[in-house]
């Protein structure tokens, strides 16, 4: 449904990505494990055009876009089939929990504003915010606000969700409640890329976990084939190090 | 020393007859100026833009120099450039020196206070995160659609403190627009003070509308921020 070909994406003289390919499927939950730098944010938000790639192609159904001379059309067509959630959930200040969620149907796909509340009930009611609809972002926790930019994200149903390490600025009591409402996006069907560093997340929902290192993908392969026997000594390391904690509990 | 109570009553009512006249230089400036600072402060915030330095040099020029200079200078200079294009490039027949000095203090007054106004609308803009517009790009909003919906509005309540004083300022400053022979507040003053050297009283009289006028302004921008930054506020 959605494939990424050899993107590349330099800030100056730091080239960051050096030819990432990406093949998603719909349905599929694709983790991307990485350490820090190693430009999983950057791929992301290529994705999205919210950063300009230097170089590739994203396919998306048969429809073809050059990365780097893509037209405002053509960017803006791409933005409206993802949805992005981000690490520091973005709301919008000025607007309600279900402004958030409306304002991309209402004023972007034009949806009616009637039938634009309805879907932004139902997707606030999806992440359990059923009581929260006129609350301010600044009066909601943030695992409530995350839960925001998630219903925000999924309102207009996107054929893919992005996101990018959406627990990681919550507090650890926290990241369960947005963990909890991920995992039951992906019971439903829902196609997501998901950077993050929650394992558990990983080795439950995965249909791929993607190891990045330096720019290029190292390792793909099924959560049970990448966390029982890494092919790469890089893909070993890098979990080894993030595991260490996790065996304690694990084995 | 004894004031001239019925000197100054007089006084005032004479000077309130000025007050629509200032009233009108402060709105029209602000009215023209904030498109004018709007676009002056998008140059400057959008990356790789080449008329940031053009811009960025008539801040500086206009920050520089003061006020009093500027009204003279362009007061000067105006007619003749009115002059030299629309009667001598365009042939038309204007009677440049007939126009309300009205016009022409609106129109200095707009190039000084667009010059601050850029200043206070881009600090205000620069205030509103970076994933404000993300988020909204990534909604598929346009870029447009984002400024006038998410990053307009709070940018403004940001802005609101520093626009009242921009104001506040710009009534005050009309206070000079007699140097352009505009019949304003302190030019009825002036002129009613001459007559019999009653000038403490006059300007007594002038300094007590000031004030009131600029109190009314700071109350109408008091009100304005409380219902627009309704969406700060927490819960109690
Ligand atoms: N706008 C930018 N300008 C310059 N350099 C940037 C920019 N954005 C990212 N980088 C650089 O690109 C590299 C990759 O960043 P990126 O955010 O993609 O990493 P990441 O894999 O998401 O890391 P983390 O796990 O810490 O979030 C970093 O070295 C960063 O300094
Ligand atoms: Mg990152």
């Amino acid at each position: 449904m959605l494939e990424l070909k050899n993107i590349h994406k330099s800030f100056g003289k730091n080239h960051i990505l050096k030819g990432v390919d990406l093949s998603v499927n719909k349905g599929d939950i694709i983790v991307i494990l990485g350490p820090s730098g190693s430009g999983k944010t950057t791929l992301l938000r290529c994705i999205n055009f919210l950063e300009r790639a230097d170089q590739g192609e994203i396919v998306f159904d048969e429809i073809r876009t050059p990365m780097k001379t893509a037209s405002r059309h053509q960017i803006n067509s791409i933005r409206k089939r993802t949805g992005f959630v981000f690490q520091n959930y973005n709301l919008f200040a000025n607007k309600t929990a279900l402004e958030n969620v409306t304002e991309g149907l209402i004023v972007a796909r034009k949806i009616p504003k009637e039938q634009a509340i309805k879907t932004g009930k139902e997707a606030l009611d999806k992440v359990g915010l059923s009581d929260r609809y006129d609350y301010y972002p600044s009066q909601l926790s943030g695992g409530q606000q995350q839960r925001v930019g998630i219903a925000r994200a999924i309102a207009a149903d996107p054929e893919v969700v992005l996101f990018d390490e959406p627990t990681s600025a919550l507090d650890p009591e926290l990241v369960g409640e947005v963990l909890q409402v991920m995992k039951k996006l992906a019971k439903d069907g829902t196609t997501m890329i998901v950077v993050t560093h929650e394992m558990s997340f990983a080795q439950d929902v995965a249909t791929e976990v993607v190891y990045m290192e330096d720019g290029v993908i190292v390792e793909r392969g099924t959560p049970r084939k990448i966390y029982s026997k890494p092919e790469d000594p890089r893909t070993e390391q890098f979990l080894r190090r993030v595991l260490r904690k996790d065996y304690e509990y694990s084995i | 020393m004894k004031l001239k109570i019925d000197f100054m009553a007089q006084t005032l009512v004479k000077a309130l007859a000025g007050v629509p006249v200032t009233l009108e230089i402060t709105i029209l400036t602000m009215l023209l100026s904030a498109p004018l600072a709007f676009w002056m402060a998008l140059r400057r915030i959008t990356k790789g833009n080449e008329k940031a330095k053009l811009v960025r040099f008539y801040i500086s020029f206009i920050r520089g120099t003061p006020i009093v200079l500027q009204i003279l200078f362009f007061y000067s200079l105006l007619p003749t450039l009115l002059n030299y294009f629309f009667n001598v490039l365009l042939g038309w027949d204007l009677n440049i020196w007939d126009i309300d000095p009205i016009l022409y203090a609106v129109a200095v007054f707009t190039l000084n206070t667009a010059a601050v106004l850029s200043e206070v609308f881009r600090s205000a803009l620069m205030s509103v995160g970076a994933g404000q517009l993300e988020a909204a790009l990534a909604s598929g909003l346009t870029g447009a659609q984002a400024y006038r919906r998410i990053i307009i509005p709070q940018a403004l309540v940001v802005a609101l403190p520093n626009i009242c004083s921009t104001v506040v300022n710009v009534l005050k400053s009309t206070s000079l627009a007699y140097l352009m022979t505009v019949q304003d507040i302190m030019a009825v003053a002036k002129k009613e003070a001459a007559f019999g050297y009653n000038y403490i009283e006059a300007y007594l009289v002038v300094l007590v509308i000031y004030i009131a006028l600029c109190t009314i302004v700071q109350l109408i921008f008091r009100a304005l921020e409380g219902s627009l930054s309704a969406y700060r506020r927490r819960l109690a």
